[in-house]
């Protein structure tokens, strides 16, 4: 691991007029790390991604992201290239195939021009950006687009607007949107939500390809033994505060798990 | 159902008010039709006027029914109601015979109105005309009831009627146009919003037309009331729905839920046929989902177009006169407003362009404003060379495209962008403030216009004030360069603060 966390996030806290929705969150993630969230509903996990993914303004604390600050009132943009976030609810164009989705994030991220194309050119960069970090050559994107698709389910579906699909296409379409783009932090709040067992199995393979890639990967679930396997620690949040943080089979199979009912 | 429903028996108040109400209302209706009737409208500008805007109504009427139509249930009926073992028609007929009778009043009225306005009275007009004038326009409200159904009760008719709409829109200025330049009796001869006032008009052949307007209006009722059982509770359940939301909105003065409640009604208009390679520029992103977007809601481009060019050639006939350069610079305010329907959709949800896009707000907000921007001046300067070849306006107006073209196309955009920023719904301090006080009074109106429309009345001031100023010039022979250059001078500099304050802008809450 690197000295320079991926995500560096200190004393973070919101509240929403007299509720405090999450108090002194403290997280490093590095590169090549997976960070589970757990917690009840509630507990300020969806509070935490909308901070950590720019779009709720902290009441306390910083957020930085490969060092660039995390701050709505200056937009983030440096942070926002590098981290790609797939929201707990789809939310998609509904005049927009599924194709046209990922082309508009695709070409919006400079995916043809290499603009910001991943550095590494790891397995998983070969669904996001050209291997060697360089514009696609043409139909390149296209391939890159079937490909994705494919290995999601989605293959029959590209030229279905998203009014037409169920939630869980929906989601999966969402997750492609993220992962056609160059990203170094994933960010995933409830991912496996709507999805089948068969999709639950493939989003599993490619955070481990993107572990292996030397990303970084926050999720969060409900669903403790998805995470299973692929998450390295384990953050549990009870009522906006963490209550546990540490390695993630010792957390889940410890008594903090038992104890807070998260299983 | 009908031995359960209440007697009706007014309240002493309730009588009292209306009584009130009535008054007022007569008071106002008395003067207006005085004042109607001491400006003239004659026979011909029946003649040259009044297909064209029945048509209009005839069209309205139908796209009525695309969304919501004369037959309605409440949710509970839906759920109740509709869903039990009795024939829909059984159900259906009794409110569309309802409506039917409705219309046919409405009809009487403005028949009786049109006599008073048109004819100065029936004595004026004869017995027989008179009474042709009353059965010309029941018989065309009923004519349009019946429409309205037959749209309600099919979903092909209802995608139909939105895609012809602009094409019926041109048509009746082309009536207009041609029973002012061919022949005046083009529009009454047309169909049956001409031949409904056809004894208004008066002529030899009154009497034919309102027997083929009696005619056609008696088919279209009777296959009307043939269809009752035509309609998919599916239909009504969608209706009442939207009744339900639109009535929220309209309580919590959100027009942009309104309008949303309003589109979710709508038969569904994508045509994900048309396909538009992505660029290889990521500048060029939001443009291209604007183009897609429009392709795809092409009803959006005809309607800018026609708002676009009515607005053009308004400025130009009516050379530095206030209320036209008004008109002109609200058109093209909600001509830009229509095109930048893919900003408000990022609007609707910020969260989602901040995900897919990672840009920010005010990139997106700007790039946005390309495509209706370029649209926009495509219509604009169109229409100026259209004007010029047909005679409308002089060579001269050729001058304003390189000109003063991109300052006020570039305000328009602008000032419907940042309006369109702002979401459609009213500041919740502001609602709570009003509701505090007299909604009605004239201070919380002046705060709900200032608020809702500041965007829209810096257009109508700047774009008002250059169209004027060149406009005066022509009329009055002075300096047309100098009343160019402040001309350009003024909408350049407006748009430069607009684009401004478009840069400063940050994703909405």
């Amino acid at each position: 691991m690197s000295s320079l966390p991926v995500l560096d996030v200190s004393g973070l806290g919101r509240r929403y007029g007299e509720l405090e929705a999450l108090h002194d969150l403290n997280l490093e993630v590095h590169a090549g790390e997976c960070v589970a969230v757990i917690g009840h509903n509630g507990s300020g996990k969806t509070t935490a991604v909308r901070l950590i993914a720019g779009q709720l303004d902290p009441s306390a604390g910083s957020i930085h992201v490969e060092g660039a600050p995390v701050d709505q009132e200056v937009e983030a943009i440096e942070a926002r290239a590098a981290l790609a976030l797939v929201p707990d609810t789809p939310s998609l164009y509904d005049d927009l195939t599924v194709r046209e989705h990922l082309q508009l994030v695709a070409v919006a991220h400079g995916v043809n021009e290499g603009l910001s194309a991943a550095p590494d050119g790891g397995a998983l960069a070969e669904l996001s950006a050209a291997p060697d970090g360089g514009a696609l050559a043409d139909g390149g994107l296209e391939a890159r687009i079937e490909e994705l698709l494919g290995g999601l389910g989605l293959a029959e579906k590209l030229d279905a607007t998203p009014g037409t699909l169920s939630r869980g296409m929906r989601q999966k379409v969402q997750l492609a949107c993220a992962l056609i783009r160059p990203w170094r932090l994933l960010v995933l709040d409830e991912p496996v939500v709507g999805l089948d067992p068969a999709s639950q199995r493939t989003l599993r393979e490619l955070l481990l390809e993107a572990k292996r890639a030397g990303k970084a990967v926050v999720l969060t679930t409900h669903q403790l033994e998805f995470a299973r396997g692929v998450a390295d620690r384990a953050v549990v949040l009870s009522e906006g505060a963490v209550v546990a943080d540490g390695p993630y089979d010792e957390i889940v199979d410890g008594a903090v798990v038992r104890e807070y009912g998260l299983l | 159902m009908r031995a359960h429903r209440r007697p009706f028996r007014p309240s002493a108040y309730q009588v009292y008010t209306t009584l009130v109400c009535g008054a007022i209302i007569g008071v106002f209706v008395r003067g207006a039709i005085a004042s109607l009737i001491a400006g003239g409208i004659g026979v011909h500008g029946l003649l040259l006027l009044g297909p064209a805007v029945l048509l209009v109504v005839v069209l309205a009427a139908a796209r009525f029914g695309s969304w919501q139509g004369p037959v309605s249930f409440s949710a509970a009926d839906v759920a109740l109601v509709l869903t039990a073992p009795i024939a829909s028609a059984d159900l259906v007929q009794p409110k569309l015979e309802h409506s039917l009778l409705v219309g046919a009043l409405v009809g009487a009225a403005v028949g009786g109105l049109a006599i008073l306005v048109i004819a100065g009275g029936p004595a004026a007009l004869g017995a027989a005309r008179s009474v042709g004038a009353v059965v010309g326009l029941i018989s065309l409200s009923s004519l349009c009831v019946a429409v309205s159904w037959l749209v309600q009760s099919s979903r092909r008719s209802a995608r139909g009627i939105r895609r012809v709409s602009p094409v019926v829109v041109v048509a009746a200025g082309g009536l207009a146009a041609g029973s002012a330049v061919l022949f005046s009796r083009l529009g009454m001869w047309s169909g049956p919003w001409g031949w409904s006032i056809a004894p208004l008009a008066g002529g030899t052949g009154w009497p034919v037309a309102l027997g083929l307007v009696v005619a056609a209006s008696a088919i279209v009722v009777v296959w009307a009331l043939r269809r009752a059982g035509a309609a998919s509770i599916e239909m009504f359940a969608v209706r009442a729905g939207t009744r339900s939301a639109l009535s929220a909105s309209a309580w919590t003065l959100n027009y942009r839920g309104a309008a949303l409640s309003y589109r979710a009604a709508q038969p569904a208009r994508l045509g994900v046929g048309i396909r538009l390679r992505p660029p290889a520029r990521s500048r060029r992103a939001v443009l291209w989902r604007d183009a897609i977007a429009l392709l795809r809601d092409a009803s959006r481009v005809g309607w800018a177009t026609l708002l676009g060019a009515g607005a053009t050639v308004e400025a130009l006939t009516h050379p530095g006169r206030l209320l036209p350069a008004g008109l002109a610079a609200a058109g093209l305010y909600f001509a830009a407003s229509l095109l930048c329907e893919p900003l408000r959709v990022d609007v609707d949800y910020p969260d989602r362009s901040a995900t897919l896009l990672s840009w920010s707000f005010a990139r997106v907000l700007l790039a946005h404003c390309v495509l209706p921007a370029l649209t926009l001046a495509a219509i604009t300067a169109g229409t100026v060379l259209v004007s010029v070849a047909i005679g409308v306006a002089g060579p001269a107006a050729l001058i304003l495209i390189p000109t003063l073209l991109i300052g006020v196309v570039a305000t328009a955009v602008l000032a419907a962008a940042l309006s369109a920023r702002r979401g459609g719904r009213i500041d919740e301090a502001l609602l709570i403030r009003m509701l505090g006080a007299d909604p009605s009074s004239p201070a919380s109106a002046t705060l709900i216009v200032l608020w809702f429309a500041p965007w829209l009345i810096l257009t109508l001031i700047t774009l008002g004030a250059a169209i004027t100023i060149v406009g005066h010039a022509v009329v009055h022979h002075r300096s047309m360069v100098s009343a160019g250059l402040l001309a350009v001078g003024i909408t350049g500099a407006v748009a430069g603060a607009l684009i401004g304050v478009a840069r400063r802008t940050v994703r909405p809450d």
